[in-house]
């Protein structure tokens, strides 16, 4: 099942995250794939509201590459943007991508292991100035009823968008 | 006082023995830095496993060529003070095991010091700078504005809430084509560019406070690159020179009202991008000219070291104190 949003501006970027981040019960993969400054950390930073953490929490973690938090349930910040290449053993990936947490992973492509893995791609692209195209990809069952749920959450909010204002 | 300083927090294995007597006076007897830049540079960015594994190889001669050049050997040592966060936690775990089998054979005191602690601290080891004073730290993984109260006292008046402005430069870069580290070349590029050809937007952070963003301006320049494609692209040392400032800008701006609301007479400029040429020429212009004295450390306190981190440690042991035996290394620590 596929997925695509169009998002105006940082803003509905975030919106989106937290929509997601709030139906999320621990255990899944987002795994976030995107050129430079399209918005993956600004995706994860409404994931994280939607976790009840504090959006100012999410910094990049280029740096630090795998960066911890603990909201609603754990979120594991993990940033494979500095690895050309790197496998699940490594970094102990494994046990934060196989936790009862959530694991939001920037450059997921880079894993070597990244078609076997089922999650919820996250492909964001520009489409010109600050707008960006997010196609959401479910990978496996659990991840198939995140997105109609999430659907069903943008049909909500369309319609009492709607109700308020006619 | 003998201290032995170890740091490994990122890429650099490092080593210094500092004498010291009072808090924030030392004398640098010798400061060893491994840099692993050759080691990262096909990969264009820091590979944590290679780092770490680098730094076993590295930590105990960097330690010995410390020891040679002060002088001294290990059993003058009279405390270590080694960096426990924040960073790449299999790279700190490798200074800080060393560190504490070495306190343990010795039998001395050991401090895990933070390693932010030790960019602020910086210009002591060169100045003498009255307290309290505003540091600025910029570096790769860090951009953030301290207010020095006391050794062991900071208050973080702002940080940045996305990217470091270092990373940012190092992200420019990648897309500009330019390699990686990106700060050298940038700074080298922009010396012959139009600050102005571009303008980028200085973003500005809502709420109270000094905070800093980094992470629009990395897209404004990816937008620039795309929209100009292929057949007439900006020349570099433009975009450069037009990146750089409006970085400046958005550090200058934050810093400044910090200095003047805290009423400080000092600041500090730390961190490894406080080498980029045009964030000092403006700092000190622009500070000098409201009364403020800047200072920044050279170059090799500038980027990280273990002599800041014997420093950031020595008040704490010239008072006698010690961290457990099981101090643990914390790869999200902060001031």
């Amino acid at each position: 099942m596929k997925l695509i949003v169009y998002s105006r501006a940082p803003r509905d970027t975030k919106n989106l995250g937290r929509r997601l981040g709030s139906l999320l019960k621990g255990g899944e993969i987002i795994a976030l794939t995107g050129d430079l400054g399209a918005g993956k950390t600004c995706f994860v930073k409404g994931l994280a509201k939607g976790l009840s953490l504090p959006e100012q929490d999410i910094l990049s973690p280029t740096f630090i590459i795998i960066q911890e938090h603990f909201g609603r349930l754990p979120l594991y910040h993990i940033d494979l943007y500095r690895l050309d290449e790197i496998g699940l053993e490594e970094l102990g990936l494994r046990d934060y991508l196989f936790s009862s947490g959530v694991s939001a992973v920037e450059w997921f492509e880079r894993l070597r292991e990244a078609d076997e893995l089922n999650c919820l791609e996250v492909k964001i692209g520009f489409e010109g100035g600050s707008v960006r195209r997010i196609e959401l990809n479910a990978r496996g069952d659990t991840y198939v009823r995140i997105l109609h749920d999430l659907e069903r959450c943008f049909l909500v909010a369309r319609s009492e968008q709607g109700e308020a204002s006619s | 006082m003998l201290i032995l300083g170890i740091e490994s927090s990122c890429d650099d294995a490092a080593a210094a023995v500092l004498e010291t007597a009072t808090p924030g006076k030392a004398v640098v007897r010798s400061s060893v830095v491994a840099n692993q830049e050759i080691v990262h540079k096909r990969f264009g960015g820091v590979v944590p496993e290679l780092a770490s594994r680098y730094h076993v190889r590295t930590i105990s001669p960097v330690i010995e060529a410390a020891l040679e050049i002060a002088g001294c050997s290990l059993s003058d040592i009279d405390g270590i003070a080694v960096t426990r966060g924040p960073g790449l936690v299999g790279s700190l775990l490798v200074g800080l095991m060393c560190a504490k089998g070495l306190a343990q054979t010795l039998d001395r005191p050991l401090v895990g010091v933070n390693h932010i602690e030790g960019h602020v601290l910086a210009p002591l080891l060169e100045h003498e700078v009255a307290i309290p004073y505003l540091a600025l730290v910029v570096s790769g993984g860090h951009s953030a504005i301290f207010l020095t109260e006391d050794f062991g006292k900071y208050r973080r008046l702002g940080s940045t809430r996305d990217d470091a402005a270092g990373e940012a430069f190092d992200k420019v870069a990648k897309m500009m084509g330019l390699g990686y580290p990106g700060g050298r070349v940038i700074d080298e590029l922009a010396r012959t560019g139009d600050r102005k050809k571009f303008n980028f937007p200085r973003a500005k952070v809502r709420g109270n406070g000094f905070d800093m963003s980094f992470s629009g301006i990395k897209t404004a320049v990816a937008l620039t690159l795309g929209r100009c494609g292929n057949g007439n692209a900006p020349a570099p040392s433009d975009l450069a020179a037009s990146f750089q400032e409006a970085v400046v800008d958005m550090l200058l701006k934050p810093t400044m009202e910090a200095a003047r609301r805290y009423g400080v007479k000092t600041i500090a400029l730390t961190g490894g991008v406080a080498a980029n040429s045009r964030l000092r020429e403006r700092l000190t212009a622009e500070a000098e000219n409201e009364g403020f004295r800047v200072i920044a450390p050279s170059l090799k306190y500038c980027t990280d070291n273990a002599a800041m981190i014997a420093l950031a440690g020595s008040y704490r042991l010239l008072k006698g104190e010690r961290d457990a035996d099981d101090i643990d290394a914390q790869a999200a620590l902060s001031l």
